[in-house]
């Protein structure tokens, strides 16, 4: 749909706002992308069944005196950990933790922030200058510090960390969505269903909110990569999830006094690499193709 | 015969037992003149003959601690400490770069030699009464403060008194609880304590309400080496960073930002004809182990302080390429899970033996720790390597347990104070055999943080504990005995209080031992711990470190080492 409200400004929305044209080329980047988060994505699901032993097991020949089997082993083909733990299973297992941070948090940010930013952006007035305000306060928190003061006093268990991601990121999407919610609710079709006797919240669910997809879409796919990130440095620091389970930052962090054993840290840190690209190669494609335009640019 | 010989012969005498005629034949055979062998004879007290008023303990030997040869004067030396060195304040340091740097400032009436045995230091001798209830120690004259002003009896009588004082609050506060008057001061209802007296100037007795062997090894530990009154007074907080002592090295600068100091050789130190060695010492701290050996391979750095043990991918290669600047050490930091005994089904004995039976120590090795099975560590007195220990056999747990009436257990146990979680994985996939699933949680708090809250919140921890005095009452008096400080698992046994009282009395080295080895021997039977065993402390120095060396007591000598 395209709808012309003034001489010099075109609003184009969703899906029909591209189409890929014949001989259009490829995005490489959301190739790329997908790719890349749905071999991570098939290596959480389908772990039990790909990872060639129990992640949590130390092995009995694990390690070789004190020193664990390096990588390309016949046994272990990532070589084991300080405990004698085979090396390639607890990263398979690690994409599940990766994955769960990516998806689950994430959209309860996302959720956090329409309720926030449509509310405010909609009902205007002092509802939206509280809403903001607050807003404004929480963002100004050191988000890292406060997740790790909240772990400090929860515990580190899956439901805090969790609560921890989501309490720090939801602030910055809740500006997002309030800022397109601002200029959706000028448009003419909004307007006309005001004018036809539609409430607010028939308003907001019909009108409004389907409006956002292309925008949450997208910024699910780039913020994923912020949540893995995160969780990865909570790990790191020893406040994510907790051993034995396997999370890529925990393997890193657990391993930073065990520098001469390189692929502990290595391994893991390519996986957040690869990963964390992905997610960003897969956010840009998708900003392309759905996200909101003026002018026929993406914003 | 020298001084040295009649000395060992001595310590031999008293640690076997050896009768009077044995110890005539000893030194007839070393062509001793027989007045003096019948002379020396009549301080040994026989069974039946009497014993004279006092015996001299100990004279003075040449210089005490480790021994060392060769070495050339000069030059700067330099350790790194993983640590942040919080105080050099000799009753409160704690960390490893301060405690175990309290030697470069400070000395004391005694100090340990490298089997740990303590030896006299800036006191000439040591006379003991013949009921040990009487310590009278002869100073030496002339030795200087770093301040200039000579060291007194006075001086002793400060140091030791501040050390055991409430004020302070160190943690060797209790350690002279056999001296006359020291329970009235550490409650603080008299100013002083009453048993330690300056006689006179270079003259400084003890007086005890019973006999206690330990208290020669007592005064050899740091924190009661000797201070200055009036500078601890005029520094105020300050001397935490000023150091003031009799010790082979003074402090010129300490860079708290540069977490480091910087100490200048002591020209006035009672044995400044021979040592220190370097004119100055580098002193480093928050120095991680990994970028210790990092600096010391690279001959940034003279030498590791902390345990590359805590680095083991650098152990597997420094095993592997054989390197000599390398060497493993024994230590006497202990390594065992403590139970929480007020709670089910800890309280029974049968589930804690299952737990024991259910933990495989040799596991353990893969952390350097040396999977002993026991408590106390090899080469402590009292140590019975033909102990029963509990050997891995998780079907044994599982009949304990099932006798118990134990079954699917479930336990919540902490990684407590930043640690790696390494124990407690082991610990948690072996109970995971015999039926008990362990969930493992983070607690940033340490062992000590929580201390008797530990209790309330877990039903067992790891737990980890550097002896500072090399004797097994500090494991009674802190660990084991019933209310100990450090004992936080609710569990005591009378029999084993008991016998730790008698032993301080003991002055027979090997029936001393055969107390303590009872001890364990009920400790173990007892299992209120999950035995595992005892770190190995590995080092690292450069190429041109002369004379190094490492001791379980006050690990490196820096006086003693020297650059080619």
């Amino acid at each position: 749909m395209s709808v012309t409200v003034s001489p010099a400004e075109t609003y184009s929305f969703g899906d029909d706002a591209e189409k890929p044209a014949a001989g259009r080329r490829v995005d490489v980047a959301l190739l790329a992308g997908g790719l890349i988060v749905g071999f991570f994505l098939a290596c959480a699901i389908f772990a039990p069944w790909i990872a060639p032993h129990d992640p949590d097991f130390q092995q009995a020949d694990g390690l070789d005196g004190i020193a664990p089997w390096s990588p390309f082993h016949s046994h272990y083909l990532l070589g084991t950990d300080e405990l004698g733990r085979d090396y390639l299973s607890r990263l398979i297992y690690g994409a599940r933790v990766a994955m769960l941070i990516a998806i689950v948090p994430n959209a309860l940010v996302l959720a956090v922030a329409t309720l926030v930013g449509v509310t405010a952006g909609y009902a205007g007035g002092k509802i939206e200058s509280v809403l903001m305000r607050f807003t404004e306060m929480a963002m100004v928190l050191p988000a890292f510090l406060l997740a790790l003061a909240l772990i400090a006093v929860a515990g580190s268990s899956l439901g805090v960390v969790v609560l921890a991601l989501v309490i720090v990121s939801w602030t910055y999407a809740a500006r997002v969505v309030y800022g397109e919610v601002l200029r959706i609710r000028e448009a003419t079709y909004v307007e006309a269903a005001r004018a036809l006797g539609a409430k607010g919240p028939r308003i907001v669910f019909r009108h409004i909110i389907p409006q956002l997809r292309g925008l949450l879409i997208t910024y699910f796919t780039l913020n994923a990569a912020f949540m893995v990130l995160t969780e990865a440095g909570l790990g790191y620091l020893g406040f994510g999830i907790q051993p034995p389970t396997p999370s890529w930052g925990a393997m890193i962090g657990s391993s930073r006094d065990l520098l001469f054993w390189p692929w502990l840290i290595i391994l893991p840190g390519l996986c957040l690499a690869t990963l964390g690209i992905g997610f960003y190669l897969l956010g840009e494609g998708l900003q392309r193709r759905i996200g909101p335009r003026i002018h026929g640019a993406r914003l | 015969m020298g001084q040295d010989e009649m000395l060992r012969l001595l310590a031999e005498a008293e640690a076997t037992g050896m009768s009077r005629a044995g110890f005539l034949q000893r030194l007839a055979a070393a062509g001793l003149a027989v007045p003096t062998v019948a002379g020396l004879a009549g301080g040994l007290a026989g069974p039946a003959g009497a014993a004279s008023a006092t015996k001299t303990a100990a004279t003075a030997r040449p210089i005490p601690g480790p021994p060392w040869k060769g070495g050339k004067k000069g030059g700067v030396g330099s350790v790194g400490w993983p640590d942040k060195t919080v105080t050099y304040d000799p009753p409160l340091a704690y960390d490893l770069g301060g405690y175990y740097g309290l030697a470069n400032f400070y000395r004391g009436l005694l100090y340990f030699d490298a089997k740990s045995n303590p030896q006299l230091d800036l006191a000439e001798s040591m006379d003991i009464s013949s009921d040990g209830k009487r310590y009278r120690f002869k100073l030496k004259k002339g030795i200087t403060f770093h301040n200039g002003r000579e060291m007194t009896a006075k001086d002793f009588k400060y140091s030791l008194e501040r050390s055991s004082s409430k004020q302070i609050g160190s943690w060797v506060g209790g350690f002279l609880g056999s001296v006359q008057g020291h329970a009235a001061f550490a409650s603080d209802k008299a100013k002083q304590i009453s048993g330690i007296k300056a006689v006179d100037k270079y003259t400084l007795e003890l007086r005890l309400t019973k006999p206690d062997v330990t208290i020669p090894g007592v005064l050899a530990i740091p924190p009661f080496f000797v201070l200055p009154q009036e500078d601890v007074k005029r520094l105020g907080k300050q001397f935490v960073s000023n150091p003031v002592g009799t010790g082979p090295y003074k402090l010129q600068k300490w860079d708290k930002s540069g977490s480091r100091y910087q100490a200048v050789r002591n020209e006035d130190y009672v044995y400044g004809k021979s040592l220190p060695y370097f004119d100055e010492l580098d002193w480093q701290w928050n120095v991680p182990e990994t970028l210790e050996y990092l600096r010391a391979k690279a001959g940034k750095l003279d030498a590791t302080g902390g345990n590359l043990a805590n680095a083991p991918s650098i152990v597997a290669q420094l095993r592997a390429k054989k390197d000599k600047n390398y060497a493993e050490w024994g230590s006497f930091n202990l390594q065992w899970f403590e139970l929480n005994t007020k709670q089910k089904p800890f309280d029974d004995v049968r589930v804690r033996q299952a737990l024991n039976y259910a933990v495989n120590k040799k596991r353990f090795e893969s952390l350097l720790i040396k999977p002993t099975g026991h408590f106390f560590p090899p080469n402590l007195l009292g140590y019975n390597a033909g102990l029963d220990t509990y050997e891995y056999d998780p079907e044994k747990a599982k009949s304990l347990l099932k006798a118990a009436g134990v079954s699917g257990l479930d336990l919540t146990v902490p990684i407590l104070g930043g640690g790696t979680g390494r124990p407690e994985q082991l610990l948690q996939q072996d109970l995971k055999q015999v039926g008990i699933n362990v969930k493992l949680v983070r607690d940033q708090a340490s062992v000590y943080d929580l201390g008797s809250k530990l209790a309330a919140k877990y039903p067992l921890w790891f737990k980890g504990w550097g002896m500072g005095l090399p004797d097994p009452s500090e494991l009674v008096a802190s660990l084991i005995g019933t209310g100990a400080p450090s004992n936080y698992s609710g569990w005591g046994n009378a029999t084993i209080d008991k016998l730790g009282s008698q032993a301080t009395a003991i002055t027979n080295r090997g029936r001393r031992g055969s107390v303590y080895a009872a001890i364990e021997k009920q400790l173990m039977r007892d299992a209120p711990f999950i035995f595992i065993g005892v770190s190995t402390w590995v080092t690292y120095h450069s190429d041109r470190l002369q004379n190094f060396g490492w001791e379980p007591v006050l690990y490196e000598h820096w006086d003693r080492f020297w650059a080619r």
